[in-house]
């Protein structure tokens, strides 16, 4: 299999033994094999333009003045909003849309010398778990072409993928980094809530997700969150506690130091190769000393209609927005009501419109009680039951109780799709961080691995998922090659 | 729950949405389905005495200053600006 990290692309530019040029050179060469297949992009920057930022990241290592990222290519969910270039969110209703300002996430990687040279597919607003609602069309999964490749940051993971990114930007509101990583073989992270800043990113469920790390190893995914995280005045949720990560000093875990708790109820329904690759890692842990214990959950085990109901209320609240007239302004004229629900109407796509009306019935008066309060008032039970859990262990589930699904597979059926998240759901709605990496390959087919921490416990699931690699051997592998 | 042409109308008016014909028959199909499964949730033990929480760390939140530490420059946004006052859109009605 052909490897590629990160870190170590960086280690060869600052030693002179590998050149940016020729480097962002062999990703556009991939991305040129590619794209036209996988559709991980919905916007790319001409190879003239990379080619001259590469140029000057050249310059800068031949100077010795190089920042932290100088050089690499970082590609971009297309929610999180870029002056320099469309942000759609993957809607027709933001078609041809430029932000008149960066995301803090996005100024952070520029200033860090990133090259932010595309945009990538995603779910249309981030609803959606596959990468098929977009209005640019579905996302392929570049391990198997008749695939998902998970969503809704499934752009991001299939550029990852094959190769045509070095680092990329998600977004999860409830799994959508994660389950994309657990279905290309890649890693993502779902932060703290508050650790990274949410400015500029379009929201779906505001007091859920989180800009979040991409990668194809640990250390990369570690190096990328050092430079996104921490507080933002221009970000009230941000948090000025995050503790900060030096990606290059971590060592793996001890695993005589590990209490992980497994939670047998939770995988009922799982399909059995997720099952099979998830326990291979689990007693290689145990087999190296770490301590594995069940654990029962009363409430986590309803997180997925605790999780939606909020999500939806969020959703119909943020999309109201989006009017036609004042933003995005498309001009018009006529009956105010009359144009504006057309304009919705042909703006948006149908599982956007579905999310939608499902938010108004819950928050809809003689509804609201039974819907939104109540899973206002689960979220707590959920939330206090897993800082207690992963207060004394880190919590292990698959990524997802599904290998990747085939295109359409899903789609028809709205609780199909929201099963998919069933793992991952619990991470947002208790505001914890959560790491996604490979547990192994099943027929050929990417299975993920996911880890629940404590709060601010970013840096033991960077050192657990450096020690898991060691088992897995599944660091920067790219799809197809070699 | 049952999903009747009133319900979905009454939705479509609040949540300002057009649906055509297809979209409101395929809609109207899930919503019975989707509402029966989010109402699980009230169903659970405990959950009459517990708070609702609407932001996970609801201790910590805070309020941004008053004055914004970055502004945008008028000229460099895509509206309609004159003698440095903006021309807001039509906001519906006669003109």
């Amino acid at each position: 299999m052909t490897r590629e990290e990160a870190w170590r692309i960086l280690q060869g530019f600052r030693r002179e033994e590998l050149d940016p040029v020729e480097h962002a050179g062999r990703v556009y060469e991939r991305i040129e094999r590619w794209e036209s297949r996988v559709n991980a992009f919905i916007e790319i920057a001409s190879w003239d333009l990379v080619h001259d930022m590469a140029l000057d990241a050249a310059r800068s290592y031949r100077e010795g003045r190089f920042r932290p990222l100088e050089g690499l290519l970082v590609a971009v969910k297309d929610n999180i909003s870029t002056s320099f270039t469309v942000t759609t969110a993957g809607s027709r209703m933001l078609d041809g849309y430029t932000p008149p300002y960066d995301a803090t996430t996005v100024s952070k990687l520029l200033e860090a010398g990133a090259i932010v040279h595309g945009k990538t597919n995603l779910d249309e607003f981030a609803m959606g778990s596959t990468t098929e609602t977009s209005y640019y069309g579905p996302t392929r999964n570049p391990w198997s072409l008749d695939r998902v490749p998970g969503g809704s940051s499934g752009g991001s993971a299939a550029a990852l993928a094959y190769g045509g990114a070095d680092l990329a930007l998600g977004s999860d509101t409830g799994g959508s980094v994660r389950l994309p990583a657990a279905y290309t073989a890649t890693v993502g992270l779902k932060p703290t809530y508050g650790h990274v800043s949410r400015y500029g990113l379009i929201p779906y469920a505001n007091s859920l997700e989180q800009v979040s790390p991409m990668a194809r190893s640990v250390r990369d995914l570690a190096l990328i969150y050092s430079i996104i995280s921490g507080g933002d005045p221009l970000d009230a949720t941000s948090l000025d506690t995050t503790p900060p990560v030096d990606p290059w000093s971590l060592d793996p875990a001890d695993p005589g130091t590990l209490r992980i708790c497994i939670v047998p109820s939770l995988m009922e329904g799982a399909e059995r190769p997720v099952v099979r690759s998830f326990m291979k890692v689990v007693e290689w842990l145990e087999s190296q000393g770490a301590i594995v214990e069940e654990a029962k959950l009363e409430y986590a085990t309803h997180a997925l209609p605790v999780y939606y109901t909020i999500a939806f209320a969020e959703a119909a609240s943020n999309l109201a927005r989006y009017d036609g007239l004042l933003y995005p302004s498309k001009g018009g004229s006529g009956v105010w009501e009359e144009y504006v629900s057309e304009a919705r109407g042909a703006g948006f796509g149908l599982e956007v419109k579905r999310r939608i009306i499902m938010g108004v019935y819950a928050l809809s008066e003689g509804y609201r009680d039974e819907y939104y309060l109540a899973a206002s008032k689960a979220r707590r039970l959920v939330r206090d039951e897993i800082h207690g859990l992963t207060g004394r262990c880190i919590l292990a589930t698959p990524a997802s109780p599904v290998l990747p699904p085939r295109l359409g597979e899903r789609l028809g059926d709205p609780i199909k799709l929201f099963l998919m998240d069933a793992y991952t759901v619990i991470a947002n709605l208790a505001g914890v961080p959560a790491l996604v990496q490979p547990s192994g390959l099943e027929d050929g087919l990417p299975v993920g691995i996911q880890w629940i921490a404590g709060r601010a416990g970013e840096e033991l699931l960077f050192r657990l998922g450096l020690l898991v690699e060691e088992y897995t051997g599944m660091a920067g592998v790219i799809a197809g090659e070699g | 729950m049952e999903c009747s042409q009133d319900l979905l109308e009454r939705l479509a008016s609040l949540a300002k949405l057009k649906l055509d014909r297809e979209e409101a028959e395929e809609i109207c199909r899930s919503i019975p389905r989707i509402a029966e499964y989010l109402r699980k949730v009230s169903k659970i033990p405990g959950i009459v005495e517990a708070e609702p929480l609407y932001h996970v760390w609801e201790e910590e939140s805070r309020l941004l200053d008053d004055s914004p530490n970055r502004r945008v420059d008028l000229a460099s946004l895509p509206v309609d600006v004159d003698d440095g006052y903006v021309k807001a859109p039509w906001r519906g009605g006669r003109r």
